[in-house]
């Protein structure tokens, strides 16, 4: 049996349904207002800015936007507004100014018409120092997708260590009333930082000896690979010259050298000075050493005759000593184009000891010896270039003794120093 | 969508405190480097390289700043060159006894006894202001490092404080390198060049003959011929020259020597040697040559010809370079000499001492 609702029963589900019809209705409503509202501005993305300098309060610079739009419309004005903050309210960056410049790049925009700055808006562009309202008239639409755009002559904010943010905002309109896409950028403005190093003062110089004879043979590596501390040139004879290295007659087959390393940019020089040893008269030349020899050229003392500062070949059988420089060996430069017979070595011999002419490698411009003991230049650094990366002196000595020179063992020594100027 | 925003702000908060708290720590660095010009042109040359010996050190450079000047430091490392890098005080190295022996440019500095150490020489003057010029210090009154083949390198400041004491205000450093002397070694033998031959050059590089021929000989006039010898040495007390040998023979037949110098007498049977040239016969040559070798007394008279088995011909005293010295040969015969083939064969020896 079916029971009957009382009418006031009815009236309140009418009521209700109605209610609920209503509810319904303005929900729907409410929903559509609210779709309506998202699809009128998509959100850009992919979005980025790029400044030209994050110096702050650099001015003249370039921002170039990078976002893909979301909507196909067409964008005929664009709002700018740099904030302090992505959302909610807006406070301008301190110091920034974006409101000026012109379009400076473009890419994948659908239409070519270019954007101006307008300096007056409308709608929902105020142009402000924080502000940048651009317009065109395009009224054709722009395919969704990416794109950038450069804006000159704009003004990174003077507080350094702080992000700002770009919000950018696309109206389909040339007067920032229908938004169509939206978006926020960030960058930061930082603090120069200044980078310092120190390169150190660096000389390497060693003297040694070497079988080396040549331009070009790697010596060593560098200055920790050289040793020795003499070079014998063996039995001296009155008819014939020996020259460095000698591998006969007690020779020890060696030359001196002299390698040099520096960073030196104002140049460096090489000298020798013979070490005066004991005895009386020539106490720098080849001599025995503690030997009383007489003052002069005189070819029976126990001294001998050291050619003196000028070069000269050595002629049998007049005694003489002498040094001369075969040529630059470059065979450990590393750092740059280093060859001795194209001249391209930084280290020169000097005049009175080029062992031989254009750039040669040999003895035959002859030999000197300066046996008094005073700093006399050997070789430096003329050209253009100054620093040395492992060059080294091939140091070849020579003499002859005469027919009277007494027997017995003759030495010379000799200081080598470098002077780099920093 | 709005949460992407917050998490890009977030990030860039955390990458500019990291960068600001960066900042903060090398700041004081920076400020460092900053406050100090570097003195240009700089330079040392030393006297000596050798380690362990007395030398000068000559410093060269150019201020920068102008402003007061009251000491310069000259600290003296091993290991860098660098300022703000420990420094490593050279073996061997004592500063205490350095003297300043001349200085040019800023002057009116003198060695700070107090505040220099083994290796920190300080140069002290009143507080003045200093000019951009280049400038030089000799130093001298100590001895170099002790370590053969190493680097030194001379950290310079200039100071407004008269004891180089606080910040300098330029500085710069500069480097030596010690090396150990270099020797060169030869060997000079004992000596003696000696050459015989008909003829031989001055200095021995040839000799050729070793023969002569006398013809025949005549009772009417006197025959000759003449052989050369060189010889030089480098013994301190020279050489002697000896002929060996006997007179002209033939068998039993004797051509005989003179023994003592006589002139040639032809008719005479005589056979005798000297050194000289002659006119009596026409033989012979003077000695020749840069040496002090000469013909003994018996054979040194043009003219007078003399010939013992083992004579001392020629000698010198002293190192001689070579001579080149004629033997002129004298041949008389009689009537009577007994024909035949005559001959002999001398030898001339050499003897040095050595």
């Amino acid at each position: 049996m079916q029971k009957t609702m009382p009418s006031k029963h009815k009236s309140y589900i009418k009521r209700a349904q109605l209610f609920g019809t209503v509810l319904i209705l303005a929900i729907m409503s409410l929903t559509s207002l609210l779709v309506t509202g998202n699809a009128g501005a998509a959100q850009i993305t992919t979005r980025s800015l790029t400044i030209s300098s994050g110096v702050p309060s650099a001015s003249s610079q370039t921002y170039t936007y990078g976002f893909t739009t979301a909507t196909t419309a067409a964008i005929q004005s664009i709002e700018f507004e740099a904030c302090t903050t992505a959302i909610g309210t807006c406070t301008g960056p301190t110091g920034q100014t974006i409101n000026a410049g012109t379009e400076a790049s473009r890419s994948g925009w659908t239409n070519a018409t270019t954007f101006v700055r307008n300096a007056t808006g409308a709608n929902g562009c105020t142009p402000a120092a924080n502000v940048l309202c651009l317009d065109r008239t395009q009224v054709a639409g722009e395919t969704a997708g990416a794109r950038t755009l450069g804006w000159n002559t704009q003004t990174n904010p003077s507080t350094a260590n702080v992000a700002f943010f770009i919000r950018i905002t696309t109206y389909s309109d040339a007067a920032w009333l229908t938004s169509v896409d939206t978006g926020t950028v960030a960058s930061a403005v930082v603090q120069t930082l200044t980078i310092n190093a120190a390169v150190a003062e660096i000389l390497n110089f060693c003297v040694g000896s070497s079988i080396v004879n040549d331009a070009t043979t790697s010596i060593a590596t560098d200055c920790t690979g050289v040793s020795g501390t003499s070079v014998n040139i063996g039995t001296l004879d009155p008819v014939s010259v020996n020259v460095s290295p000698i591998n006969t007659n007690g020779g020890d087959n060696k030359n001196g050298v002299a390698m040099v390393r520096t960073n030196a940019s104002n140049g460096t020089v090489i000298y020798y000075d013979a070490i005066q040893q004991s005895g009386t008269n020539h106490l720098g030349t080849l001599r025995i050493s503690g030997a009383s020899c007489n003052a002069g050229s005189v070819s029976t003392d126990q001294c001998i005759d050291a050619q003196g500062a000028t070069q000269a070949a050595f002629t049998p059988p007049t005694e003489k000593f002498g040094m001369t420089i075969g040529g630059t060996n470059c065979g450990s430069t590393t750092s740059y184009s280093c060859v001795y017979a194209s001249g391209t070595n930084n280290l020169e011999p000097s005049t009175n000891y080029v062992g031989a002419a254009a750039n040669a490698y040999g003895t035959s411009n002859g030999f000197a010896w300066v046996e008094s003991g005073t700093a006399t230049q050997i070789a430096d650094t003329p050209g253009a270039t100054k620093v040395i990366d492992d060059e080294a002196l091939v140091l070849r000595f020579a003499s002859i003794s005469a027919i009277t020179t007494p027997f017995g063992s003759y030495t010379a020594q000799a200081d080598f120093i470098a002077v780099p100027t920093y | 969508m709005a949460v992407k925003p917050l998490l890009t702000k977030h990030h860039s908060l955390a990458r500019i405190l990291l960068l600001s708290f960066i900042s903060l720590l090398l700041l004081p660095f920076f400020t460092f480097q900053a406050s100090a010009q570097q003195l240009t042109g700089r330079s040392i040359t030393v006297s000596t390289a050798s380690p362990s010996v007395a030398v000068t050190h000559d410093f060269r450079f150019t201020y920068v700043s102008t402003s007061s000047v009251g000491s310069l430091v000259f600290e003296y490392c091993d290991n860098s060159p660098l300022p703000y890098q420990p420094c490593n005080a050279p073996p061997g190295l004592d500063l205490t006894p350095a003297t300043l022996s001349s200085q040019t440019g800023n002057t009116g500095f003198g060695v700070d006894a107090i505040d220099t150490t083994a290796n920190r020489l300080v140069l002290s003057r009143a507080p003045a202001a200093s000019t951009a010029t280049p400038s030089e210090y000799v130093i001298t009154g100590f001895n170099n490092p002790s370590v053969p083949s190493s680097t030194e390198f001379i950290r310079i400041a200039t100071y407004a404080t008269a004891d180089g004491s606080g910040s300098f205000t330029d500085n710069g450093s500069v480097a030596y390198a010690t090396t150990n002397p270099f020797l060169v070694g030869a060997f000079v033998p004992p000596f003696l060049r000696f050459c015989v031959g008909i003829t031989v050059a001055s200095n021995c590089s040839s000799a050729s003959g070793n023969s002569i021929d006398l013809g025949d000989l005549s009772a009417s006039h006197a025959s000759s011929a003449q052989s050369q010898f060189a010889a030089g040495t480098n013994d301190t007390s020279g050489f002697s020259i000896y002929s060996l040998g006997t007179t002209m023979t033939s068998g039993n037949n004797v051509i005989p020597q003179l023994n003592s110098p006589s002139p040639s007498i032809a008719g005479t049977s005589q056979f005798g040697i000297n050194l000289r040239a002659n006119s009596s016969p026409s033989v012979g040559q003077e000695p020749s040559g840069t040496g002090s070798a000469a013909p003994t007394a018996n054979y040194a008279t043009p003219n007078s010809y003399m010939f013992s088995d083992g004579d001392s011909i020629a000698a010198s005293t002293l190192p001689t370079d070579f001579n080149r010295m004629t033997v002129a040969y004298l041949v008389n015969v009689s009537a009577g000499q007994s024909p035949g083939i005559y001959s002999t064969t001398l030898t001339y020896m050499a003897v040095v001492q050595f």
